[in-house]
């Protein structure tokens, strides 16, 4: 189904890039046949620079995350395209290879610190393995490294917490830890996936604060895997949206929100509640639901849930196209910069059900799609507003 | 959209007292739990009211209490003291007998929609069985209040009504759940958070659907959340829970722009805005995380983490106070003019 495209020149192939991914396709065998979560994707990342990718479960954003890093199984698992770091390709390469450069280079933080840390050994057990991982060292300055990395994440009493077990510790402690181990090798480039996702809204400020102080003190790059548009737009230099296993837009994160054309970006950051919202007013939902591996629709992906689908999208999948230098999306019909005006009037949409509810911004996601069945019941009466 | 009669046929004995207003009043809830390692104080002298038609939000971290509080006001856990008047009946006071025939005038739908659902019955059978234990009205009519509520929370009954649960996604799970909540008209739904384990775009759907059913049906809801912008979306009045207590309690907009406690204050301040423009609010840091309610601190429980704790805040326990119309908090040093008050930046 996914057409081989042509590599994008527009991706920016800075000679300073850290890391620089050219066309990635991941495939997973399955029992019921091959699937595709990440399709063609290319992104590259300077030093020291944050990219967000943000998606819907099922997008493909952890899977990418694992793909650059190589941590996916090797079995029923096939990857074609690039991903070269520091001007190495890392497609290809065996794990005991890219171990090599685990911790040390490239690290991640994941989003349960409960599972990522073993239960049975303590805490300084598990920092001094990472610290000693790639340097021989004694037992006595290893200890006093992890009471600094401990403390630097802002464990207090580290000596007292390095003695302890993972279920002694809170979930915001344990994150710390997890933190203090992916940068004990002081990795160029740190790969959080939901680093937040298990932790209360503000144990989660912390962490992206511990987050964002810790990169700047070692110049880290930063790729941060999140569900969240609001944490990313806060954390990061770029945004990349996923959609089923495509990005279909990128864009700097201070002008995604303002400059957005992908039908999908922009009905996905209105679907959110906000602090300007009247009580029982009602959201701008999207129709359906974000489509399985195996189900992903032809042409634009997007299409069976988009307003603005029109006979191409169905037919046609739209190639990332370029705005401006460093935005991108994929769509046949973006919306104008001036957002909530289509380019292209929607011509098969019915007519909008709820008129009286006008929207000053422009009624985007409003009228329900025309495609016939969304994948999930819609009850009646619930139109996209 | 509502197509099932509201035909309110209440349990003679609910003295129903609709000139009051509150549908729902929690007075004094207490819920304990006894360990192996001492007590938690899971819900400690927990009071409001809910008013007909009125949502109301419950909100604070994990562990404190909100969910608690919601199993307790179902009975579904077996509270110290307190009391839920609901409809003028005190559920606490009820004998198992007399609360199942309460028991269709308050319902409550679960986190977890694929969890909450017996895998191994069809979705006919699911929604049918609130209907089928009350034992009133016959089994075609039984059939027919089941197609209307599963007609009324976007589904059609024809397509799923011989289908299993594990066929559906998580957010037609998750109507599924609230059709099964709605079939036997209740009047007070508690909602405990039901939209956090879905995506943002079928989150939208769920809270639009509960917001039209709430209209239609006159719905009073208690709604529980750690999401603060849900929470502000769907609610009229915020009750703010820390470590079993409530601390404050206002109506959401003024809650929001102009809150007392130092608490409230941190945790909207810790809300990532989407809006950079909307992000001016005063840095407010709470330090760690909400202590063990196994061991609660003394006087004030927020006290070790609160920037504002002077002396007092350690041996005495604040009560709910009125600050403003309708606006109670519990706070020896309360923000007096809300984000403007903040001078706090450690």
């Amino acid at each position: 189904m996914s057409v081989a495209e042509p590599a994008i020149p527009s991706v920016p192939t800075h000679r300073e890039a850290l890391l620089d991914v050219g066309d990635l396709v991941t495939r997973f065998v399955t029992a019921t046949g091959e699937v595709t979560p990440v399709d063609h994707v290319s992104l590259s990342l300077n030093r020291g620079r944050v990219l967000g990718i943000v998606g819907e479960s099922g997008s493909g954003k952890t899977v990418l995350s694992r793909s650059i890093m190589g941590l996916l199984p090797t079995r029923s698992v096939s990857m074609t395209g690039s991903v070269l770091f520091k001007g190495e390709e890392l497609v290809g390469r065996s794990r005991q290879d890219l171990s090599r450069l685990w911790g040390d280079e490239i690290a991640m933080v994941f989003q349960d610190p409960m599972t990522a840390l073993n239960p049975v050994r303590t805490v300084g057990d598990q920092v001094a393995e990472a610290v000693t991982q790639h340097r021989s060292m004694t037992r006595r300055s290893a200890r006093a490294s992890v009471h600094d990395l401990l403390f630097d994440v802002g464990i207090p009493d580290p000596k007292r917490r390095a003695l302890q077990y993972p279920h002694q510790l809170s979930g915001g402690m344990r994150q710390r830890v997890v933190i203090a181990m992916a940068l004990a090798g002081r990795p160029s480039l740190l790969l959080a996936d939901e680093p937040t996702t298990a932790l209360d809204v503000t144990v989660q400020s912390q962490i992206l604060d511990l987050l964002a102080q810790q990169r700047r003190l070692y110049s880290t790059a930063m790729i941060l895997v999140t569900h969240d548009v609001a944490v990313a737009v806060k954390e990061c230099d770029e945004i990349a949206v996923m959609y089923s296993g495509r990005i279909v837009e990128q864009a700097p994160a201070s002008t995604l929100l303002a400059e957005r054309v992908m039908p999908y970006t922009d009905a996905l950051i209105r679907s959110i509640p906000t602090l300007d919202d009247v009580p029982h007013s009602r959201l701008d939902a999207i129709v359906g639901r974000p489509p399985g591996l195996a189900d992903a629709p032809a042409g634009c992906r997007f299409h069976p849930r988009c307003c603005f689908a029109q006979d191409r999208c169905r037919i046609e999948e739209p190639p990332l196209a370029e705005l401006s230098a460093d935005h991108r999306f994929r769509c046949w019909f973006p919306l104008s910069a001036n957002r909530g005006m289509a380019l292209v009037e929607p011509s098969a949409a019915p007519s909008p059900l709820e008129d009286g509810s006008a929207d000053t911004s422009g009624g985007v996601v409003r009228s329900a799609g025309a495609e016939g069945q969304p994948v999930e019941g819609r009850p009646a009466g619930e139109v996209n507003r | 959209m509502s197509t099932v009669p509201n035909s309110a046929e209440h349990v003679p004995s609910a003295d129903v007292d609709r000139a009051s207003g509150a549908v729902v009043s929690v007075r004094g809830l207490e819920q304990r739990f006894k360990m192996r390692s001492g007590t938690v104080h899971a819900v400690s002298q927990v009071s409001f009211d809910i008013a007909r038609r009125e949502t109301l939000g419950l909100v604070g971290e994990s562990g404190c209490g909100k969910s608690t509080t919601l199993k307790a006001m179902m009975r579904l856990s077996r509270p110290e003291s307190g009391e839920v008047v609901v409809n003028g009946v005190d559920w606490l006071a009820l004998s198992d007998r007399e609360l199942r025939h309460c028991r269709p005038q308050m319902q409550m739908i679960f986190q977890d929609p694929i969890a909450s659902l017996n895998p191994r019955r069809s979705v006919g059978d699911l929604v049918l069985e609130p209907l089928a234990i009350q034992g009133r009205g016959s089994r075609v009519e039984h059939r027919e209040r089941s197609e209307q509520a599963l007609t009324a929370v976007g589904l059609d009954p024809g397509d799923v009504w011989h289908r299993k649960p594990h066929e559906f996604s998580g957010g037609q799970c998750q109507r599924i759940s609230i059709a099964r909540a709605l079939v036997g008209n209740p009047d007070v739904l508690l909602c405990d958070e039901v939209v956090s384990a879905l995506d943002v775009s079928v989150q939208a759907q769920i809270l639009n659907l509960l917001e039209d059913l709430r209209s239609s049906r006159n719905l009073t809801i208690a709604f529980v959340s750690h999401d603060l912008s849900v929470v502000h979306h769907v609610a009229d009045r915020i009750a703010v829970m820390y470590l079993g207590r409530i601390v404050e309690i206002a109506p959401s907009g003024e809650l929001y722009w102009r809150p007392a406690h130092p608490y409230t204050a941190a945790l909207l301040a810790a809300i990532p805005e989407i809006d950079p423009s909307r992000r001016s609010r005063k840095a407010v840091v709470v330090r760690g995380e909400p202590p063990s309610p196994l061991d609660p601190p003394t006087g004030c429980r927020f006290h070790p983490r609160c920037p504002r704790a002077v002396d007092v805040c350690s041996t005495e326990v604040p009560v709910l106070q009125e600050a403003a119309d309708g606006h109670f908090v519990a706070c020896f040093r309360p923000l007096d003019d809300g984000w403007q008050s903040v001078d706090i930046s450690t």
